[in-house]
């Protein structure tokens, strides 16, 4: 389709899919993109708001591209697995085309770009407004207290004991650091599932990012001792060297990061594993509630004046968006929706207070479960279990309507499921609700 | 002292009935069968989009006009600069006119555009799991589209209290509420012209008259109805309810037609004619009912819950139309 002479440059709308590890971003992106690229097709065509779209198309002009071929691979493989966790940032580009009157000056022509990255360095924008002492502080708070203080008390027993004014012995310092990235790599996995794993890096360290060539750990003693003031270390000591370590991280790691792919953001997926920290019980309900409050607030939204908006993108739209919906029978999947409002009940009230349009929704990007009707009239699933591969029959809890204020919730044995079998590019991926999210992310 | 212990977990147990070979195999197809898709509200106006024949028309006959108009000022100027000018002003003024009167067809098809999806939105949330959430959205949206309309201040300040806790129901309901007055003058009043339509044509002699009056009749209707909830009806809103207006003017002539030549050999009771010509204006008078009921529906924000037409209307049009057709 040609473009009206009149018509201005094609406009190009940002989507920052934010999650943390594991809650789904790199399949969410992939569903996306094959919804966009079957818009005419399934639900998506009856999205009234979508109506002018009459095809996508994905791009493979974008740099670094986003792995869309490796996604489709896993999912379309026999037999289906989950697309791989991301090992560095990419950048998915959708161009979409628009029925406009012939008369219309509208651009024909519209550009969605969704950027998936690591969610580990998700958490690394906690440092953005953290100084060294105030970083130390932050992670013994959370060290001092069960489940990391059971998980590794011989290593924070040994960073608490070491004098930060004391020469540093460099060997013992990289020894410290790999054990720091082995206990974050422990706290992320069941049984613990934790999120607040900082610094990102240290988990997954990207192209560019070597660990061992700036180091440094938290060093505890600065807490002990109470100060509050910025303490002065001496020339090559422990806090000194960590110190600068830690200011070389935050100001060429994680506020690049920040400023290169989230400050120029037009809409905003919030993504939540709710119902996989369910299954960890109360201590990651926390920790992951704490990490997202914490990885939201450098973020900028609303609309304020035009004169403003000239000059600084801002997000206008943001999604809350729990996911594995399709992990519940019918009419508990409505209750994910209130229990994820409920869940993050601050987070959404400080984005309510903001011009944005904000929706909370409970998403399957990709359905891999089937709802059982038996003779007696119950309900169950059916899938396949992701770890052993076998077909699985189970009955899901009945979630209560909100979540208790102390998060003292646990689901047991809920099955981790694979994606289903004959899933096809050529048709939209069976899901739930990622018709509405685009309708609510792409409307004019 | 000691310290108190931590409340025990609540434990949400799954229940796993089978796994293994016991269990059926699942797959996309199965799924997708499965997924029924949530209804997307029917369109209050038809979706259409201009055939390329209806282009090449249109834009033919405007160069046409060009065509004619340039050569009327080169005329005009030959004859007296003072007639070439007063061409060219008329033609300007005539464009503006034009120009002004699309601007306003397409402000106000862009108003009911907004009335339909906001009713599309209100319809999607009531979809069992919808999202509850962007309430607050929609209130702006309805009233920024009511403003500047004394008449609506009741339902502004109505909205103007709405927040994000609020359902779509909640705001729904207390839409209704707002409509209540506005529901009850229009039911009233597609009531009346129902039966009167009805009457008029199972009254009339004349099959042209009776071609007229449903014209005139359900053309005020839709206009009446429109001006009660202040709304301005767009072009394309106006011409779907003219196609059924049409549509009731092409019964009125297909059963006249037929009762003229049936009378001739059939119908050879009185009583029997008068009967049928009752029957004729029934038919009409129900066919009003739907014209004014499609138009009310046009001009809320929020669509119908309960009928907006009393269901009984239909048995009182043809009590009132059969009292009058045949006072014995």
């Amino acid at each position: 389709m040609v473009n009206s002479p009149f018509t201005l440059k094609t406009p190009v709308t940002r989507i920052g899919i934010t999650g943390l590890s594991q809650a789904g971003k790199s399949t969410l992106i992939t569903a996306l993109i094959n919804h966009l690229e079957n818009i005419r097709r399934g639900s998506l065509a009856k999205q009234a708001t979508l109506k002018g779209l009459t095809h996508g198309h994905w791009l493979r002009d974008a740099t670094p591209i986003f792995d869309y071929d490796a996604g489709l691979h896993a999912l379309t493989n026999s037999p289906p697995t989950w697309p791989r966790s991301t090992t560095d940032w990419s950048i998915a580009r959708i161009e979409l085309t628009i029925d406009r009157p012939w008369y219309s000056t509208k651009p024909r022509r519209r550009i969605i770009e969704l950027l998936d990255y690591p969610g580990e360095w998700l958490l690394d924008l906690c440092l953005l407004e953290w100084d060294y002492p105030a970083f130390c502080a932050a992670v013994w708070s959370w060290c001092s207290q069960t489940p990391r203080a059971e998980i590794a008390a011989d290593l924070i027993q040994q960073l608490a004991a070491i004098d930060p004014n004391a020469p540093v012995d460099r060997a013992y310092l990289l020894e410290l650091q790999q054990r720091w990235a082995e206990f974050l790599a422990d706290s992320r996995l069941p049984p613990h599932q934790l999120s607040r794993n900082l610094p990102g890096r240290f988990l997954l360290n990207g192209t560019n990012f070597s660990p061992e060539r700036h180091p440094f750990i938290p060093l505890f003693a600065l807490n002990l001792s109470g100060g509050t003031a910025t303490p002065k270390f001496p020339a090559n000591s422990w806090g000194a060297v960590c110190t600068q370590n830690y200011l070389s991280y935050r100001d060429h790691e994680a506020k690049p990061f920040f400023s290169r792919h989230f400050q120029s953001l037009d809409a905003q997926v919030i993504l939540i594993d709710l119902l996989g920290a369910m299954t960890a019980g109360q201590s990651a309900l926390k920790d992951m509630r704490a990490a997202l409050e914490c990885t939201l607030q450098p973020f900028t939204y609303g609309t304020d004046h035009w004169l403003g908006r000239l000059f600084r993108r801002k997000i206008r739209r943001v999604a809350v968006c729990a996911t594995k919906m399709d992990h519940l029978l019918p009419d508990d999947q409505k209750r994910l929706q209130s229990l994820a409002e409920s869940y993050l009940y601050e987070t959404v009230q400080h984005l309510a207070a903001k011009s944005i349009e904000l929706n909370v929704m409970a998403i399957a990007a990709v359905q891999a479960a089937r709802v059982q009707e038996e003779p007696d009239g119950t309900h169950s699933l059916i899938g396949r279990d992701k770890r052993t591969g076998q077909g699985v029959q189970f009955t899901p809890p009945a979630l209560p309507q909100t979540m208790p204020h102390n998060l003292n919730l646990k689901i047991d044995d809920l099955p981790q499921l694979a994606p289903p079998a004959g899933l096809d590019r050529t048709r939209p991926f069976p899901g739930r609700r990622i018709d509405q999210l685009l309708a609510f992310l792409l409307a004019d | 002292m000691n310290k108190a212990p931590p409340p025990p977990e609540q434990i949400l147990r799954t229940i796993i009935h089978a796994m293994g070979d016991q269990v059926p195999p699942i797959d996309a197809e199965q799924i997708h069968q499965d997924q029924t898709i949530e209804a997307e509200p029917e369109p209050l106006l038809p979706t259409k989009h201009p055939h390329w024949f209806t282009r090449l028309v249109t834009t033919a006959l405007l160069i046409w006009l060009m065509v004619i108009w340039s050569q009327a000022i080169v005329w005009g100027w030959a004859l007296s600069p003072l007639v070439g000018g007063l061409l060219l002003a008329c033609g300007l003024a005539l464009l503006g006119g034009f120009l002004l009167l699309g601007w306003q067809a397409r402000r106000a098809k862009h108003k009911l555009d907004a009335i339909a999806d906001i009713q599309a939105q209100f319809n999607q949330a009531k979809v069992p799991h919808a999202p509850q959430t962007g309430v607050l959205n929609l209130s702006r949206r309805i009233a920024a589209l009511m403003q500047k309309k004394p008449q609506q201040a009741q339902l502004l300040q109505m909205l103007s209290t709405v927040d994000e806790s609020w359902t779509y129901s909640e705001l729904a309901h207390e839409l209704e509420h707002s409509y209540g007055a506005q529901d009850r003058a229009a039911a009233k009043l597609i009531q009346r012209e129902a039966i009167r339509t009805g009457i008029f044509i199972a009254a009339s002699p004349y099959p042209l008259l009776d071609f007229l009056l449903v014209a005139w009749r359900n053309v005020a209707l839709v206009e009446r109805v429109a001006l009660i909830y202040q709304i301005k009806l767009s072009t394309p809103a106006r011409w779907h309810l003219y196609q059924m207006i049409l549509r009731n003017i092409a019964f009125t002539t297909v059963t006249e037609t037929v009762l003229d030549s049936v009378s001739q050999s059939w119908l050879s009771n009185v009583l029997l004619q008068v009967g049928v010509r009752a029957g004729q204006g029934v038919g009409v008078a129900l066919y009003s009912v739907r014209i004014g009921h499609q138009a009310m529906r046009l001009c809320r924000v929020v669509p119908e819950s309960k009928p907006l037409v009393d269901r009984n209307i239909g048995k009182m049009v043809i009590e009132a139309v059969r009292s009058k057709t045949n006072p014995a």
